[in-house]
């Protein structure tokens, strides 16, 4: 069995196809396959872009959270110096209290636990602000130890027989008085003041080295992960975005071979095809079978050659029947001439030959009057 | 229908084997059928009624040239 030769885009597809993939390669228009193309191409860079903002987002967002990790601890260390300097200033301001004699004696000290006191607390609140109700613990034990320590100082100056007590103001703050508004919480009322020095030391301790302590170590750690976190999801958009454009890249490239398969190809085979119509080959025939707009084309030129075969037969039919009345006029003509130089001129001779050629000329009138109406 | 067409196509197949090779011959031959039945063999259509006169006078031209359908 001969089969016939088909390039590779000519060859109609097996029945037992797809219907799917004749679509694709038969029955979609010119126009679909380059807006199936270019849709394809349009949504796998939105596909790239989506996955490549939201890696980069979530790589700012862990950067964020590194930062602000990094900035509690900074926080959470300077509220500890802070607490530092406080205690440090309540010690000098107890041994003031004991030692003075007036109330401008501890005034300098004095000043200064205002001034550290502000301090701290300040840098505490500052934590609190960044940690919210995480942070509670830390002002509880920072209240509790302001206490403390305020009733410390005032009973040192109880040992040293100074007048002047600690009191707090309803802002809060604490000032230099005569009497003292503080309460002492339960187990502490009229503690000797090296008791409460221990319990001062302990709880100072606690706050700085234990619960600030581990804020800081926390947010150390929590910065460090945020930071690798940000890192891995940085490398991931960067990865993500090159995979992207190679396979977008991919795409395109598939995209182009199927369009130079589908429509390119199939348009060189059409040129050629009615190449050879126009170079005189009647039998050419064009075997691309397709519902789009190259078939449309191809079954044009088809049914133009057609037209033209046609044509050209009954051109080519009525030529001869031109030759074969111009031969038959010219033996009529011929008869008629003999028939007067043989001087036996006949009327009816010639009158038959007058009428054959009349009979010959109507009916190459008529065949040619049968065309022209064609 | 399609009698005519189908003896016109005949006449054409036996003219082109008659002929092959003479492409001067064959045009002629198709004139000298042309004159004879009086109107243009390729001319016919599949869908044209088989007229009886015309049916006749192919068969007899053919004949004439030597054709017998």
């Amino acid at each position: 069995m001969i089969r016939p030769k088909y390039t590779r885009s000519e060859r109609p597809l097996a029945t037992s196809a797809s219907p799917y993939r004749k679509a694709l390669l038969v029955n979609t228009t010119v126009r679909g396959r380059i807006a199936i193309a270019m849709t394809t191409l349009v949504v796998a860079n939105a596909l790239g872009a989506a996955f490549s903002w939201w890696a980069y987002g979530e790589a700012a967002r862990h950067s964020a959270e590194a930062r602000a990790a990094s900035r509690r601890a900074a926080l959470a260390s300077a509220a500890a110096e802070r607490v530092t300097a406080w205690a440090a200033d309540t010690g000098t301001l107890a041994f003031a209290a004991r030692e003075a004699k007036r109330s401008e004696d501890i005034s300098g000290p004095y000043g200064n636990v205002l001034g550290s006191e502000l301090a701290a607390t300040g840098a505490l609140r500052r934590l609190d602000t960044h940690f919210g109700a995480d942070a509670a613990p830390v002002v509880k034990q920072w209240e509790e130890l302001r206490l403390l320590t305020y009733l410390w100082v005032n009973s040192e100056a109880v040992d040293g027989g100074t007048d002047i007590r600690l009191s707090r103001m309803s802002d809060g703050r604490i000032r230099a008085s005569f009497e003292s508004n503080l309460v002492a919480p339960q187990g502490f009322a009229d503690q000797p003041a090296s008791q409460f020095r221990a319990t001062i030391r302990q709880r100072t301790e606690a706050l700085k080295d234990g619960t600030l302590r581990l804020i800081v170590v926390s947010s150390e750690q929590d910065a460090v992960e945020a930071a690798v976190a940000a890192d891995e999801a940085l490398a991931l958009a960067r990865n993500g975005t090159i995979a992207t454009l190679l396979f977008v890249l991919l795409l395109a490239v598939v995209a182009s071979i199927w369009l130079y398969r589908s429509i390119a190809r199939p348009l060189t085979s059409a040129r050629v095809y009615a190449d050879r119509v126009a170079g005189g080959d009647w039998a050419a025939t064009f075997t691309l079978h397709r519902s789009d707009e190259i078939g449309a084309l191809t079954h044009a030129v088809e049914n133009m050659k057609d037209a033209f075969v046609r044509k050209a037969t009954i051109m080519s039919e009525m030529a001869g029947a031109v030759l074969v009345t111009s031969g038959q006029v010219d033996a009529a003509a011929k008869h008629a001439q003999q028939t007067v130089a043989s001087g036996e001129i006949s009327p009816t001779d010639l009158a038959d030959d007058l009428a054959a050629v009349s009979a010959h000329t109507e009916t190459l009138t008529g065949l040619a009057a049968q065309m022209l109406q064609d | 229908m399609g009698a005519l067409y189908d003896i016109a196509q005949q006449v054409n197949g036996a003219l082109a084997k008659k002929h092959d090779g003479d492409a001067i011959g064959l045009v002629i031959a198709k004139g000298e059928l042309a004159t004879r039945t009086g109107f243009l063999v390729a001319l016919i259509s599949p869908t044209d009624p088989d007229d009886p006169a015309k049916v006749h006078a192919l068969r007899e031209a053919a004949r004439d040239l030597g054709i017998a359908v």
